[in-house]
């Protein structure tokens, strides 16, 4: 598409008629300040996008001062523009009714529109639409660019995605991702129904749809407070960049700034290690236990004791009733008279051990099988068994001396904390341990404590050697620290909600899985199986729309950066970083520059002007590839932070580039010191260029009187 | 096979009132919450057990036997010997089973109970935990009198992290 | 190429095609003609949800979502 001409009536200081009989390639349009050049852009601007209000702020005065009270006059802006061979005319006007000197009425603007085909015929279309049609609206926005402050396009992180969502293939998968999930859901509400009906699993079912629900709700939040998070990170980033940006040795402050926070981690890791819940390992640990060994050697004394005695007392019972089985015979067997052990002494895992082995390893003595000590271990052992099994049976015969036996758990407990005798021993030690562990890291962290001191009044002085006046300074100083500390803060932040949100998720995971079984148990098998592929559909849908954006993202980001290395050539740059940040409800695409990964907070000027133009460089390319058209391009005032060698690289690049271009500058005009004259520098001659315009205005005029000015356009 | 040591798990031990605002209220988190509660709320014990089973073995160890008098009133925190310490809501937190166990050791060494009489079934075997039970008691009231006196003698003296583990570690000079 | 072809290569070019249903790359069909006819149930569908955004008349949601539901169906 080409813009073929732009006629301006009454536009401001655009007097009467004023035609721009435009070229394809580059036009420049040359202008001093104040004489016409933005108001050029601004009538355009207007035509594409300007809103129904304040008409009357855009009528010419010295139209409007001669014209009769009572009398009107159109305030008009009108494109003519050529696509494949056609021939489009769109004119934005409005009546302007003189009321009194000064002051006039406007009605509301219309915007007509005429297509021409190739055969000369006209008709008469709606002209929002035809604009809308031959230019559209997202490739307006990024098809002008007026000087520097004014560079908010890229400050609506929304803009560039809706941009990359029309030109991308990425669209057309939109309603993919959306049916995929409509599919699936219902999928799923058919498993869900269809599990609902097992009754025996519906309280369940229905826990664990709440916990669900509940997770992913929890989820959602904590993607919010990660997202504000890292928001806020990037915003001190900048501050702190900001602020550095005023230090003169912004290397050893880097250092420095590493070294601090090097130190800090070091001292929470140390600070983690310490231990101090002692209270709490009285219990945990047994400490309470220090000195328990006394009183557990008295238990145990007391209840040998006292199991001697129930077996002297209940020998002596038994020898006196009689009774001639078991541990009478046991005795008997006995050296001395001596009385037995208990039956349960060694235990029958222990001498059937012994048994096996062939060896008493109480005597440590050999026993082969057949000897007299392996007969004796073997009625040991017959005679625990039996007692095991007839215990019951024997008491209904007769009235047995003990009825009870508590023994036999208090010798058990007895022997099973012999054992922890030794760890009780070990207390004393731990604990001396522990202190010393604790003492050693406070030690530590003293010094460490110190050292992070001694850095920080390091950078403070680094600091102090700033560029900026000592008053600002102290704000800055006071700013900086503050900013630093909540630096840490948020990346605390930042990895407690990344846990958290992992925790989530792997918590609805086994929460859906759990589900998952129920409905593989209790639904249709049909409808799981279904469910199943249309999930696995969703999540194709999801990642190929995903994909296409950022390899339309990736692509921009190339285009981007070559021609900021063109403009900016031999010189540095970083590099131009587009980013895809899924938010809760929508996705953004983030600019920003880098420099070796980092994020570059603070470019100068007119590398922040290059980055921009590069950007819409390469829109304008991609709209040419996928449109199969070029689109033109308006710039105003787009080189004036640029140096010399810049700007020369800025004209060869937009000469070079295929389409359409208009160029607004106030470079190559001289003014005579005697004379006040005004003429265009000889070295005009060698830009490259189509077509130039000259916007000067008529002289003589009186830049207090609005009614003098009068913008002229002169063909060059 | 008769076993006392379940039998007094089941029993709730109690100590003297005196002690519930002084002590328990000041000391301890009541009721449930987690561990983390503690700390926020500035209590040295995570429960009121705790300072039971501390105050228990630091009258132990320094032999102070003081039944409750007979004109006090007793009140428990209706949390039986076996709950004490048990796994469930203690995230973090260790099993207290040979604690109990260590208890009940100490309680039948110091405890003068005719083990002849109660296995012949001459004593009650109810009876008997009653009077472990009782020993429980009277140690843990030792133990409270002298953690009352120490906070008499120094408010602050509970504000170290340091100050039960020493008062623990000092009853071995006793 | 028509659009409809190359949004359902798009797709079957998916990882999971390759990973968890274990389809060789070289079997995939190159058109919505071909996957209609194909015997795997989620390239038919895929097909028959390209076939139905994409395709020369665009279906209403339930009606997409019937075609789909029935033809798993009788594939399951």
């Amino acid at each position: 598409m080409i813009i073929r001409k732009i006629q301006i009536d009454n536009y401001l200081c655009y007097y009467d008629t004023n035609t721009f009989e435009l070229s394809e390639g580059l036009n420049i349009i040359l202008g001093e300040n104040g004489e016409g050049k933005t108001k050029f852009f601004e009538s355009v601007d207007w035509l594409f996008n300007g809103e129904n209000r304040e008409l009357d702020m855009l009528v010419s005065a010295k139209k409007l001062n001669e014209t009769e009270i009572g009398d009107s006059f159109r305030v008009r802006v009108s494109m003519t523009v050529e696509q494949y061979g056609e021939k489009s005319i769109i004119t934005k006007s409005f009546l302007a009714k003189k009321e009194k000197a000064n002051e006039c009425s406007t009605s509301s603007f219309m915007i007509e529109g005429i297509s021409e085909n190739s055969s000369g015929e006209r008709t008469q279309v709606d002209g929002q639409a035809l604009l809308d049609r031959i230019f559209p609206f997202q490739i307006r926005k990024y098809s002008m660019f007026k000087g520097e402050a004014e560079l908010n396009i890229f400050e609506s992180d929304s803009a560039l995605a809706n941009l990359i969502n029309l030109f991308s293939e990425a669209k057309h998968y939109d309603k993919y991702s959306e049916k995929g999930a409509f599919l699936r859901e219902k999928a799923e509400k058919a498993v869900e129904d269809s599990s609902k009906l097992d009754k025996k699993n519906e309280a369940l079912y229905k826990k664990l749809e709440g916990d669900i629900i509940y997770l992913e709700r929890e989820k959602a939040k904590y993607l919010v407070h990660l997202n504000s998070t890292e928001e806020e990170i990037r915003k001190i980033e900048g501050n702190l960049q900001l602020a550095e940006s005023h230090v003169s040795n912004a290397d050893a402050l880097e250092t420095l700034n590493k070294r601090i926070k090097d130190i800090e981690e070091r001292i929470s890791y140390l600070a983690g290690r310490i231990d101090e819940n002692y209270t709490t390992s009285l219990f945990d640990e047994n400490w309470i236990l220090v000195n328990f060994e006394p009183l557990h050697k008295e238990f145990a004394e007391k209840v040998s004791a006292h199991s001697k005695t129930r077996r002297e007392l209940q020998s002596e019972f038994d020898k006196q009733k009689g009774i001639i089985e078991g541990e009478k015979k046991a005795k008997a067997e006995l050296l001395n008279n001596a009385i037995p052990l208990p039956n349960n002494i060694p235990s029958k895992a222990i001498m059937e051990e012994m048994l096996n082995d062939e060896i008493c390893k109480v005597c440590n003595r050999e026993a082969k099988k057949g000897s007299e000590a392996y007969e004796f271990m073997m009625k040991r052992l017959k005679t625990y068994l039996e007692s095991q099994v007839t215990e019951e049976n024997e008491t209904d015969k007769d009235e047995p001396l003990f009825k009870y036996d508590y023994t036999n758990r208090l010798d058990n407990l007895s022997i099973s904390h012999e054992d922890n005798l030794k760890n009780l021993r070990l207390i004393r030690t731990k604990i001396k341990e522990l202190f010393e562990f604790n003492d050693d890291r406070k030690k530590d962290i003293e010094e460490l404590n110190e050292q992070l001191e001694k850095e920080k009044s390091e950078r403070e002085k680094i600091l102090g050697n700033s560029s900026i006046g000592a008053e600002k300074l102290s704000d800055v100083l006071k700013n900086y620290n503050a900013w630093q500390r909540d630096l840490k803060n948020r990346n605390q932040d930042q990895v407690d909600y990344t846990t958290k949100l992992k925790s989530l998720e792997s918590e609805l995971k086994a929460k859906k899985e759990e589900k998952d079984k129920i409905d593989t148990s209790s639904a249709n098998s049909f409808l799981i199986k279904t469910r199943n592929i249309l999930r696995d559909i969703e999540t194709i849908f999801k990642d190929t729309k995903e994909k296409k954006f950022d390899e339309f993202i990736e692509k921009l980001q190339t285009k981007s950066n070559n021609f900021f290395k063109t403009i900016n050539i031999d010189a540095f740059t970083g590099t131009i970083v587009f980013t895809r940040r899924n938010k809760v409800n929508r996705t953004i695409v983030e600019v920003e520059l880098q420099e070796d990964g980092r994020t570059f907070y603070k470019p100068n000027q007119s590398l922040l002007t290059s980055m921009h133009i590069s950007i819409l460089f390469a829109i304008s390319e991609l709209a040419s590839e996928i449109k199969e058209e070029n689109f033109p391009m308006i710039f105003d005032a787009p080189t004036s932070s640029f140096g010399e060698n810049k700007t020369a690289q800025f004209l060869n690049l937009i000469f070079e580039t295929e389409n359409q271009k208009i160029l607004l500058i106030k470079d190559f005009l001289h003014t005579d010191k005697a004379t006040k004259t005004l003429s265009i520098k000889k070295e005009f001659e060698n830009v490259r260029r189509d077509k130039a315009f000259w916007v000067k205005l008529e002289r003589p005029f009186d830049a207090n009187n609005l009614k003098t000015i009068n913008s002229q356009v002169i063909t060059l | 096979m008769k076993n006392l040591f379940e039998k007094w798990k089941e029993k709730i031990p109690k100590y003297d009132i005196a002690f519930r605002e002084i002590l328990f209220d000041k000391l301890t988190r009541k009721g449930g919450g987690s561990e983390q509660s503690k700390e926020d709320r500035g209590k040295q014990f995570a429960n009121n057990y705790e300072l039971y089973i501390y105050a228990f073995f630091l009258g132990l160890f320094n032999k102070e036997f003081s039944p409750i008098p007979e004109n006090s009133k007793k009140v428990d925190f209706s949390h039986a010997i076996q709950f004490w310490g048990s796994k469930s809501n203690r995230l973090d937190r260790k099993d207290f089973t040979n604690l109990q166990e260590n208890i009940f050791i100490a309680l039948i060494a110091k405890t003068d109970i005719d083990l002849v009489a109660l296995e012949k079934g001459e004593l009650d075997e109810d009876d008997a935990v009653k009077l472990l039970i009782k020993t429980m008691e009277s140690y843990t009231n030792g133990g409270l009198i002298l953690i009352k006196e120490k906070l008499e003698e120094n408010p602050n003296y509970f504000l170290q992290p340091t100050s039960f583990l020493n008062m623990i570690l000092e009853t071995e000079k006793v | 190429m028509a659009r409809k072809d190359d949004i359902l290569k798009s797709f079957l070019t998916h990882e999971l095609l390759e990973n968890k249903y274990e389809f060789n790359k070289e079997e995939l069909p190159s058109t919505i003609r071909e996957a209609l006819n194909s015997d795997k149930p989620i390239i038919k569908a895929i097909a028959l949800i390209v076939e139905g955004l994409d395709g020369t008349s665009t279906v209403t949601d339930s009606v997409l979502r019937n075609q789909v539901t029935q033809f798993l169906n009788e594939a399951l």
